[in-house]
């Protein structure tokens, strides 16, 4: 007894080809789809396979392709059994195939199929049908053929696209890949069709994939994955196409190899940058350390106050510019540093460095955690330098301990910062904006150069109050 | 409107009507999935999607000699072709009514 395995996704046909072929004699086998039809080869090898051309998952020219490359099925007879035989040129011959039936009403049908097995058994079944059998029942639908350009059109596109687009069923068996998927692949289609994607695809990827393609396969919410292997990296983005009744989920596989080296040359070169700029802030650290000593072995060599006085004051101004380089030298940021780290060792050093051993000046710096760039940092350093030098030197005469206080306060209009000492005060008569000493004329030109106002009052000493735009 | 006989419908394709009937139950029950296909795909205006359910029916219609259905599914395909989809839904319409009939018929029988 012969064996036939019928291919169709129509219910209709596939009772009628099982119902008719039995009654003529056959074994039959009978599948919904091309992946049905693979799976059923396991256990059952037909003689004769009639094949649908329009199918959901593989298409009947791709099961006829993967067919004809088995082996053990070298002696099988195929035959196109569709409706588009009628509305197409179909070149059934040159897919594979060795006969085409097109459908049309099953008295008729019936008959031809009969006739053509009968055909393909004769000359030792060796021979093709080379017409298209049916046609005379059917009448030509050019509607269908337009579509169907449409249709190939559509291909086309999806072939020529350098993503990788790839078809895969429910189970994850591929159904359809583009050209640029089989490339990925490096295998030839019908060497891969039907068969689980997990099983062409990197070891190291199966557990990220199996979770994300489940996950897209529930419906749940999920972002594209990236998979690396050696120096490739790729981007993969899935959804799944629901119909009635046949489900896919479409890969689309995208290599961002050349994307991902781009950025990894940009995060050298800002990497490289940053060194860079580091080293500069290094160097002008040095520079201005070695400007200060040089000042400071002048203060040695001086014999006279008035020099001394300005030597010493000028070497100060030097170090607070030289440790705004110094913190940015160490920090990670390379525009901003700690205003209130920065503020605080500044005082610090300067009553080290300045105050008499005999007096005990303490500072109380209030300010909180804020960033301040370098073009802030660098005048509010000398303003600070210029305020502390100025108390520790005069305000305190004569006392053996002496406050120094910072505050730092956002205010409606930007910030206030209030520098107070516990000193002497200063005289009656004193203007900030009228003072004809350096320091203050400094600190005065500074505070207008950072966009701000500066006011003085007695207070239990002496209290300076800035007013800045927000940093 | 066609009155509908099993034996006719069974006797225009050389069928017995016990087999015919089991091969019309069958048809009866995918086409309304894919007349459902068809209405959902009027909506987004999915040509390939009302082309591949036409298709569907169509060639089942032909095999078993249902002309009319046939000839509805023709005109579905002319209309999907020029782009008027409002217009697919009437002829919808029309193949249910005679899907609902051709049932009536088997339910008789």
């Amino acid at each position: 007894m012969q064996r036939v395995m019928v291919v169709d996704n129509n219910p209709v046909v596939l009772k009628f080809m099982e119902s008719f072929l039995v009654k003529n004699g056959f074994s039959v086998r009978t599948a919904e789809n091309g992946l049905i039809a693979l799976d059923l080869l396991k256990d059952y090898t037909p003689d004769i396979f009639f094949i649908d051309l329009i199918m959901p998952y593989i298409k009947g020219e791709m099961l006829v392709s993967i067919l004809r490359d088995r082996e053990e099925l070298s002696n099988i007879r195929i035959i196109i059994l569709s409706a588009v035989a009628a509305e197409i040129e179909l070149d059934y011959i040159a897919m594979g195939a060795d006969a085409c039936i097109a459908k049309g009403p099953f008295n008729t049908m019936g008959k031809h199929i009969i006739n053509t097995l009968n055909e393909l058994s004769d000359n030792n079944g060796n021979n093709i049908v080379e017409q298209v059998v049916g046609l005379e029942d059917v009448f030509k639908r050019s509607i269908t053929q337009e579509l169907m350009f449409s249709k190939l059109h559509t291909e086309v596109v999806l072939e020529s696209i350098s993503d990788c687009l790839i078809e895969i069923s429910t189970d994850f068996r591929i159904v359809y890949l583009n050209k640029a998927a089989l490339r990925f692949f490096n295998k030839k289609q019908k060497s891969i069709i039907a068969t689980n994607i997990l099983n062409h695809l990197d070891s190291g990827w199966l557990k990220m994939l199996v979770e994300y393609l489940d996950a897209v396969k529930a419906e749940l919410p999920f972002q594209p994955i990236e998979l690396n292997r050696e120096n490739e990296c790729y981007m993969l983005t899935a959804k799944k196409l629901n119909s009635s009744k046949d489900n896919t989920i479409v890969l689309l596989l995208r290599d961002i190899s050349l994307e991902k080296q781009r950025e990894a040359n940009l995060k050298n070169k800002i990497k490289d940058r940053e060194m860079m700029i580091k080293e500069v802030y290094h160097r002008v650290k040095n520079n201005l350390a070695m400007v200060s000593s040089i000042i400071n072995l002048q203060i040695g060599e001086s014999t006279n106050d008035i020099e001394l006085h300005s030597l010493n004051d000028l070497r100060s101004r030097i170090d607070s510019i030289s440790m705004v380089h110094a913190k940015l030298f160490r920090g990670k940021d390379l525009n901003n540093i700690g205003f209130d780290d920065y503020i605080k060792d500044l005082v610090d050093n300067l009553i080290d460095s300045l105050a008499c051993t005999e007096s005990s000046i303490v500072a109380d710096i209030l300010i909180p955690e804020v960033s301040i760039d370098f073009d802030k940092a660098v005048p509010l350093g000398i303003i600070f330098t210029e305020l502390t030098t100025n108390a520790i030197k005069y305000a305190f005469s004569g006392k053996d301990t002496g406050l120094i206080s910072i505050t730092y306060s956002e205010i409606e209009d930007g910030l206030k910062l209030v520098f107070s000492d516990n000193g002497s005060g200063l005289s009656v008569d004193f203007a900030a904006d009228k003072a004809e000493s350096l320091g203050f004329n400094l600190i005065f030109s500074l505070v207008m150069q950072l966009q701000g106002s500066i006011s003085v009052e007695n207070k239990n000493g002496a209290e300076f109050t800035i007013i800045l735009p927000r940093f | 409107m066609t009155n509908y006989s099993l034996n006719n419908l069974a006797s225009k394709i050389e069928f017995d009507p016990v087999d015919f009937a089991a091969l019309l139950e069958l048809f009866l029950d995918t086409t309304d999935s894919d007349l459902n296909k068809i209405s959902s795909a009027i909506a987004i205006s999915d040509k390939d999607l009302i082309f591949g359910s036409v298709h569907n029916i169509k060639g089942a219609s032909l095999n078993l000699g249902l002309d009319k259905i046939t000839e509805f599914m023709e005109k579905i395909s002319k209309l999907n072709k020029s782009g008027l989809f409002t217009d697919i839904e009437g002829i919808v319409s029309k193949t249910r009514l005679e899907i609902s009939r051709l049932r009536e018929t088997l339910e008789k029988n």
